[in-house]
């Protein structure tokens, strides 16, 4: 399917309208001015009441442990599985860490249509998307070496130094023959339910308002699970990123001033062109919404306008600083430019291309298409691989 | 009077000063935070908490960085300890609550659909220069962070929008040669 077409202008506008009621701002005004202060002898008497609270129910030796010490050992085991439900029961988050193999963490996400396998070499992402309709569009997956280690139990080690969480009691409970030691908790008037077993200190699960989080230690992950899929096509980002450096670091054609760098189709089915001019030439906006479409559709059709064009210019100057990272031409006499085009047929090996130099355009015959999963994988990735030269 | 001035005369809880610290700032700091939350009554909260903040703390204020700024920063912050307090947010879907009028018109609500998919430095980007309408300098104070990697935030920002939303065309950054 098509992606839904966004107007940004009458979008932003309706953000823009939003506001606060003068009900509001009234009683923000009114805060402000007359801010209640309580008496002496009722902060006193709070505070006095709110340390005995505070003494009463703070963890004694016998609960055992913290949370930030219930936070570490949980992080202890060498594998973890983190479900993360609703409170209507939907899974929204399932992970699994394999801590066996070395210091690399191995995981699997799954959420919003995407997983994420990690076998501590490699990291794949996979995602799942509607039907692909659009000709150019291609399914996202994409892999590249990763040794990233993740932090399954980082939020309970959040709570146990976050001096805000305060354990307001400890319970214990037997629950199907283990016993549990509870924690209630609050952040910020919200409660949270801290759940460990009494013998591992181990966090079985976490019960918020919104939320549950379940933790289970088994001995052994599902065979296979880390590991990418087999027979799932995808984009090999290192390989990729070697490809349009190397097709980058000469000219694909030069014509009228131009010199064609590259012409990649990404992902989504957008159709880029790079190409650099002499610096005393620019290409203002109106030429690049306007100029002739790349030549892809059959004489006298044209391309759909509801999915134009995306221009974007990169002046080379922004490259030295703000833009560290983004490709830079090693000649500094030229200016690169870089536009995509969202053809509505299926694009070939090869595309015949028409591009604005400042002064006319320039034809560009047979250009070979490279296949990225986006520019900016190939481009402005902060890993620093697409530096100069 | 400018802003040294202004902040003088709110760190003496002048009336007149509140009161236009409240006309002129509250109703874009609750915009601001209500889209970054995407919630009504949060928002509602973490305004008043910045701007009680904002009036504690008004004679620290040197005039480093225009009072805008310096007012969205503390509204940034309070959005950033509102999250520390809601450790998995990132995966509840941050749509407009029922009862918006936001939910009336569809291209706000996949925007903001779309905005809830960026990471918070983005989103807050985008939200600060196209709707609040600071610009790169004053988002560079509001955030402490270089002017370039605000663009590059704004980049980003516009074609993970893109990608999300298949906009008609990425915005025209206002820092474009053109």
């Amino acid at each position: 399917m098509l992606p839904p077409t966004v107007n940004l202008d009458s979008a932003i506008e309706s953000l823009k309208s939003q506001g606060s009621s003068p009900e509001a701002r009234s009683r923000a005004l009114n805060r402000l001015l007359h801010p209640r202060r309580a008496s002496r002898l009722t902060m006193v008497l709070a505070s006095t009441g709110a340390a005995a609270l505070a003494l009463f129910f703070l963890p004694r030796q016998s609960s055992g442990c913290n949370i930030s010490c219930v936070a570490a050992n949980s992080s202890t085991a060498p594998i973890i599985h983190e479900r993360v439900y609703k409170n209507s029961g939907q899974l929204v988050l399932e992970r699994w860490f394999n801590y066996r193999s070395g210091r690399a963490s191995n995981s699997v996400e799954a959420f919003d249509g995407r997983e994420i396998r990690s076998n501590g070499v490699e990291q794949c992402e996979y995602y799942t998307l509607p039907q692909h309709l659009a000709p150019n569009q291609s399914p996202y997956d994409r892999c590249f070496p990763s040794n990233k280690l993740d932090a399954p139990l980082s939020d309970l080690a959040l709570y146990g130094q976050n001096p805000l969480f305060i354990v307001q009691g400890v319970e214990h409970k037997q629950d199907d023959g283990v016993k549990l030691v509870i924690y209630h908790g609050s952040l910020q008037r919200e409660r949270v339910d801290i759940y460990a077993e009494e013998a591992t200190h181990r966090v079985r699960l976490i019960q918020r308002a919104d939320l549950r989080v379940v933790y289970d230690y088994p001995s052994a992950a599902p065979q296979g699970l880390f590991d990418s899929r087999k027979g799932v096509p995808f984009f090999d980002l290192n390989a990729m990123r070697a490809e349009v450096r190397s097709t980058m670091s000469h000219d694909l054609g030069s014509a009228g001033g131009a010199h064609l760098k590259l012409c990649a189709l990404d992902a989504d089915g957008y159709l880029w062109s790079i190409w650099t001019l002499p610096r005393d030439r620019s290409i203002d906006r109106h030429s690049l919404l306007t100029y002739p479409p790349l030549r892809l559709e059959p004489p006298g059709r044209r391309l759909n306008l509801r999915h134009k064009i995306a221009p974007l210019t990169v002046a080379h100057a922004w490259l030295g600083s703000g833009w560290p990272l983004t490709w830079k031409d090693p000649d500094p006499s030229t200016r690169p430019v870089a536009l995509a085009r969202y053809p509505l047929s299926k694009v070939g090996q090869f595309v015949d291309v028409d591009l604005p130099t400042g002064i006319g355009y320039a034809h560009f015959h047979r250009i070979p298409v490279l296949r990225v999963s986006s520019l900016s994988d190939c481009l402005i990735d902060m890993t620093g691989l697409m530096l100069p030269g | 009077m400018d802003d040294l001035e202004f902040a003088r005369k709110l760190a003496e809880r002048h009336e007149a000063a509140v009161r236009r610290l409240i006309d002129d700032y509250h109703s874009p700091v609750f915009r601001f935070l209500r889209q970054l939350t995407g919630r009504q009554e949060d928002a509602e909260d973490l305004t008043q908490q910045t701007f009680i903040r904002i009036l504690a703390t008004a004679n620290r204020y040197d005039g480093w960085a225009p009072f805008r700024s310096w007012l969205y920063r503390y509204a940034i912050n309070e959005y950033k300890r509102w999250r520390r307090r809601r450790v998995w947010l990132p995966l509840s879907p941050e749509l407009p609550t029922g009862g918006d009028p936001i939910e009336n018109v569809l291209d706000a609500r996949l925007l903001l659909d779309g905005l809830s998919r960026l990471s918070i430095e983005h989103r807050t980007a985008f939200l600060l220069h196209y709707v609040e309408g600071l610009s790169l300098d004053e988002i560079a104070a509001a955030t402490r962070i270089p002017a370039g990697t605000v663009k590059s935030r704004l980049y980003h920002a516009r074609n993970q929008l893109r990608s999300h939303l298949g906009t008609e065309e990425i915005y025209a950054p206002t820092y474009c040669e053109s």
